[in-house]
């Protein structure tokens, strides 16, 4: 089972010390693979939790950058769900003119940062039990 | 970092356009997006601009059109959505309510002979403003074209044909005279929508002014 970072993204002090190991969550290899679809929103909501607006491109970096390149979301998989979750109500948009060109920048509604712990909340319950699952000796520690 | 030059913007913004993506704020998104990634490219990669737009573009074009595809979904059921919460409000079951009475009072004090052909006017009074106010914005103040706008004729469409055949439906009973409480559910039902239908309209012409403020002033 191959390691990845992607789990930088969440808050450390809110998981298990049994989740720690050498400063790196575990998670498996999500790149490429359907088991990361399902966290995408999870993961769009924290990193705008953290920045006050973020822009599509900007999204995309930041999780390369975060996962040092182990996970990469593509635009056909961002903006179909930033689109969604505008229409949900879980964010706002903001457009400004920057470098010659007009960006559109996403920032949380106050329903946004509610869904945002529960969804957080949702992931980590998923992660321990499949920490238990697939690793029944590091979940007793 | 390379940034590009408005003639650059200007070039990409056109391709996407002539690829079939008409909306402008999804274009305008689709732009920024390409833009970074081509100065990204021509940072780490060097080469020109044409160069590196066409290497992008030759892996990318399918995902930028089929995230043109899911934006379009996503303004449909964003309409459909506003349309089904604004249904469930306690206020337009008030509506529906004294719509109905107000209706119901004045089919008893008028001759109905003629009310037929009035009500088969009833569904042209739904996409008939709809139109005028469209093909003005677009010709007369040259504003862009914006996808939740645009789709909103998906709605009146939709409104049309639905009024179209309850009317012709209440029309049997306004021939035969036997039951004006139906008459008076399908004035309700239209008058009902119609006025919903208005106010999502006005809220999403007045939300792409606060958001897009920089593209139509």
């Amino acid at each position: 089972m191959k390691l990845a970072h992607f789990v930088i993204f969440l808050d450390e002090n809110l998981l298990p010390n049994s989740f720690m190991h050498k400063n790196i969550m575990y998670i498996w290899s999500m790149a490429n693979s359907k088991l990361y679809k399902g966290s995408l929103v999870t993961i769009i909501l924290k990193l705008l939790n953290e920045s006050d607006k973020m822009y599509g491109y900007e999204i995309t970096q930041k999780v390369k950058e975060l996962t040092k390149g182990e996970l990469k979301i593509t635009e056909g998989a961002l903006y179909p769900a930033l689109h969604k979750l505008e229409a949900e109500g879980l964010l706002e948009v903001e457009v400004k003119k920057v470098d010659n060109r007009l960006r559109k920048y996403y920032k949380l509604t106050e329903k946004g940062s509610k869904e945002t712990v529960s969804k957080l909340h949702e992931l980590q319950e998923y992660i321990k039990t499949m920490q238990v699952l697939v690793n029944p000796k590091l979940s007793l520690e | 970092m390379l940034k590009l030059d408005k003639e650059n913007i200007q070039f990409i913004d056109n391709y996407l356009e002539n690829s079939d993506i008409f909306y402008a704020d999804i274009r305008m998104e689709m732009t920024d997006h390409v833009a970074s990634e081509i100065e990204q490219l021509m940072e780490t990669e060097g080469g020109d601009f044409y160069e590196t737009f066409k290497f992008y573009m030759v892996s990318n074009k399918s995902i930028v059109l089929e995230n043109n595809k899911q934006f379009i979904k996503c303004a449909d059921t964003s309409i459909l959505k506003r349309l089904w919460i604004d249904l469930s409000k306690l206020t337009t079951l008030v509506i529906f309510s004294l719509i109905f009475f107000i209706s119901y009072k004045w089919l008893s004090t008028i001759e109905v002979e003629g009310l037929r052909d009035y009500m088969a006017l009833f569904p042209m009074v739904s996409i008939v403003p709809f139109c005028i106010v469209y093909v003005i914005a677009l010709n007369i103040f040259k504003l862009p074209r914006f996808s939740g706008i645009e789709r909103l004729a998906f709605l009146y469409m939709i409104g049309f044909q639905l009024f179209h055949f309850m009317c012709a439906f209440s029309g049997l009973y306004i021939k035969s005279k036997s039951n004006f409480y139906i008459v008076a559910i399908v004035i309700a039902v239209i008058g009902t929508l119609s006025l919903l239908i208005i106010k999502i309209t006005l809220n999403i012409i007045r939300q792409y002014r606060k958001d897009y403020k920089c593209m139509t002033s």
